[in-house]
């Protein structure tokens, strides 16, 4: 079988990880990214769970790549994209069950929290694609070519992707790129 | 929506990801769910179970499945025996002839050659509603997924359909309008009669997957039911019950497992709705069921086996490591004070898993029931 894209990518430190160890690290951002992902954490706990059952079939092989996390990232997200798909054909949008937290940061005036309300449910409406890739650039400060690894494609689709969900939320972002980091 | 504001800016996005993080992450719960479905491989026999729970309509009666007795001379292993003996010719199962064998759960659409090298990964045939996958050699990734289906009986909704179909013999073909519309998925549907829908979705960029999936459409032809085989035998099911929907699964990865069923029955002299599912679930788990939700209560015939009551109410009997198989059989929670542990155990006892069907489908048996 080819050898994975991300195999490409240079390794953080290059040692074997062990599955167990590996998971109990990354759970708590594969759920964090997995719930903004599928608007609902019940959903992206789910998501997570059956994504690292398949990673650990797998894990002699995607412990040898050089970003074991960023294919286990690519299978969260495959998970979500195809959640539905799996299950029955559907065309009923997301819905978000998750309440703003508030908690620490500062109140927000009533206009900001209703703006920010109405922004999260225009991402639900996203295509999938288009919101996972906005929440990999905005949330998980991804480059376009770590994007392209996790969602399998092209750094120009990516921008393709991305252009549309921002237009389609009406955000103004003159150049795509200067929505993460410079791409690596 | 409408809105009077003007453009926002990109940190808007960052803040409203900020304002629905997740912080308070239970990192044991998940990993011991982690294992527990690694271990147990359950979350398939989950789905499919509440799935056709959820489904049971009154479209129950209307499968009245007739099948002559299970060969009792078979060569076959067994939690009850583990061993294995002769076979014998396979008896003829006889259909339904009205309007709803089009949706017989042991008989499915016929699909000709396909154009390129996919195999079936799984069918699963449910009251108003027949899916078949297909995956990609090489790419896991990719699927090619056809669903035949009834949106009254199914309760599925009908295809969303774009304007301007293309015709494919004698069919009128539309372009799905997919929620994913925009990603790297296509669909096509189609009406073989009014008030019936076949779809097929293909992942893949909009032009391969489009003329990939008009290749394809020639060979799909659901008036010809074809009988879906199973790689099990219920050596034992209780009076009145019938099969209501079905589901088998062939995974080419070995750590997958390379197969799983899993037979759904309604009481079919119940009534309408019927209430509750007697649940049948077979598949491949090498692990050995040493600990928690898994330990053993009891045994079959030597084999390790547990009966218990899960949270929701529902009655299972476990049979492990019967020749690399484990057996499941539920009652679900309306059945309460239908089934005792002795009930479930006997029934646990009868499965038949068709001797090399882990890896040749072609032993498989289209008389899944006795």
């Amino acid at each position: 079988m080819e050898r994975s894209p991300i195999a490409a990518l240079q390794a953080e430190d290059g040692r074997p990880v062990d599955f167990e160890e590996f998971a109990a690290q990354r759970l708590p951002s594969l759920i964090r990214y997995a719930t903004m992902l599928a608007g609902s954490r019940e959903l992206a706990e789910d998501v997570v769970q059956d994504a690292l059952v398949k990673a650990h079939a797998k894990w002699a092989r995607i412990a040898a790549m050089d970003r074991p996390d960023l294919y286990v990232k690519q299978i969260v997200t495959n998970e979500f994209l195809s959640w539905r798909r799996r299950r029955r054909i559907s065309t009923v949008a997301l819905q978000p069950d998750i309440e703003p937290r508030g908690g620490d940061r500062p109140p927000s005036h009533d206009q900001t929290s209703a703006d920010r309300a109405a922004l999260w449910a225009e991402l639900a409406r996203l295509p999938r694609q288009q919101r996972a890739v906005l929440v990999l650039r905005f949330y998980e400060g991804l480059t376009d070519k770590e994007i392209a690894i996790v969602l399998d494609c092209s750094p120009g689709t990516v921008r393709g992707y991305g252009s549309r969900a921002l237009a389609a939320l009406r955000i103004e972002l003159a150049d795509w790129r200067d929505g993460g980091e410079e791409d690596r | 929506m409408t809105r009077s504001r003007g453009p926002r800016d990109p940190a808007e996005l960052r803040g409203v990801f900020a304002d629905h993080e997740v912080r308070d992450v239970d990192v044991t719960g998940l990993l011991a769910g982690v294992r527990d479905r690694i271990q147990r491989r359950r979350a398939r026999r989950r789905t499919a179970g509440i799935l056709a729970a959820g489904v049971a309509t009154a479209l129950v009666a209307a499968v009245p499945i007739v099948v002559s007795s299970i060969p009792d001379d078979d060569h076959s292993t067994t939690a009850d025996s583990g061993t294995s003996t002769g076979s014998t010719e396979p008896t003829v199962l006889s259909l339904p002839t009205d309007g709803t064998a089009d949706f017989d759960p042991t008989s499915t659409f016929s699909v000709g050659e396909l154009p390129s090298d996919y195999v079936v990964e799984y069918s699963r045939n449910e009251p108003g509603v027949q899916t078949r996958i297909y995956l990609a050699p090489d790419d896991e990734q990719k699927q090619v997924v056809i669903t035949y289906f009834d949106p009254e009986l199914s309760g599925l909704p009908a295809p969303l359909t774009a304007p301007d179909p293309q015709t494919v013999g004698e069919l009128e073909v539309f372009p799905m309008t997919l929620d994913t519309a925009g990603s790297e998925q296509y669909g096509l549907a189609w009406q073989p009669e009014p008030d019936r829908w076949v779809t097929v979705t293909s992942t893949g960029s909009d032009e391969p997957a489009r003329q990939e999936l008009l290749d394809l459409i020639p060979s799909i032809d659901v008036g010809a039911q074809e009988l879906l085989s199973f790689p099990i035998q219920a050596g034992y099911i209780p009076e009145g019950f019938g099969l209501l929907a079905a589901y088998r699964d062939v995974q080419a990865d070995p750590d997958e497992g390379q197969l799983r069923t899993n037979l759904v029955l309604v009481d079919q002299l119940a009534g309408q709705p019927p209430g509750g599912t007697l649940s049948i679930f077979v598949e491949n788990d090498p692990q050995e069921p040493t600990t928690g939700a898994r330990a053993p209560t009891t045994t079959v015939s030597g084999n390790p086996a547990r009966y218990g009551v899960d949270p929701d109410g529902n009655q299972c009997f476990t049979v492990y490591q019967v020749e690399g198989m484990s057996y499941l059989v539920c009652a679900s929670s309306e059945l309460v004070g239908r089934f005792a542990e002795d009930d479930l155990r006997r029934i646990a006892a009868g499965i038949v898993v068709i001797p090399g069907a882990a890896t040749d489908p072609s032993v498989w048996t289209d008389q899944p029931l006795p």
